[in-house]
């Protein structure tokens, strides 16, 4: 669940390159956000299979 | 045999015979109350190790969920890192294309742009003046910027 860093923007750059860079900080965010919640349901459904013993 | 031991004492067979009575009712309640004390205490035994045992059992359990979680979050983690690379993997040679065929200048990133995208994030916009075909996009598409400051 660690921040994703923000591609740093300075004059001068390429739009199409700080698009791409911006666009795998989104996928890299968005993957941690999917497993995080993966993660986090597995959790529940462990603990939830140990009080319904 | 009472009432040769009532005559000796002299007093009426009844009173004797009461004071058996008595004795032997006090001793087998005596002897109930050791009984029923025994029982109770075995109980009690048994019922604090079944207490006992469930607490150690949802210990264990936490114990293990625990494990499986920090395991779990490994190969996600894993999982993550692995399609993050190969993402940047060719974003990198994406940007490496572009370096041999650059944008036009006034494609380039400007202060004005730089102005733009700060003021979503409440940092400090940079000084100086540009335009780029960029900036004029922007002020074409949107009143205001970006996104809100948060």
């Amino acid at each position: 669940m660690q921040p994703v860093p923000v591609p740093s923007l300075k004059r001068g750059d390429d739009p199409r390159a700080k698009l791409a860079q911006t666009r795998d900080a989104l996928f890299t965010a968005n993957g941690r956000l999917t497993k995080s919640r993966e993660w986090y349901d597995g959790v529940r459904q462990r603990a939830a299979e140990g009080k319904g013993q | 045999m009472i009432a040769m031991l009532a005559r000796l004492v002299g007093v009426p067979p009844i009173v004797i015979e009461i004071v058996v009575l008595a004795a032997l009712f006090l001793a087998f309640a005596g002897v109930g109350i050791h009984v029923y004390d025994a029982g109770y205490a075995a109980a009690d035994s048994k019922c604090e190790a079944a207490a006992l045992q469930a607490k150690l059992d949802a210990l264990q359990k936490d114990r293990d969920d625990a494990r499986a979680a920090a395991a779990d979050a490994s190969l996600k983690l894993a999982a993550v890192q692995a399609q993050t690379d190969a993402e940047k993997e060719q974003t990198d040679a994406y940007i490496a294309e572009l370096e041999k065929r650059p944008a036009p200048s006034n494609c380039a990133l400007t202060d004005d742009d730089l102005r733009g995208m700060r003021a979503s994030t409440g940092k400090p916009a940079p000084a100086g003046k540009g335009t780029s075909t960029f900036t004029r996009w922007l002020d074409a598409t949107r009143p205001g910027p970006i996104l809100k400051a948060r």
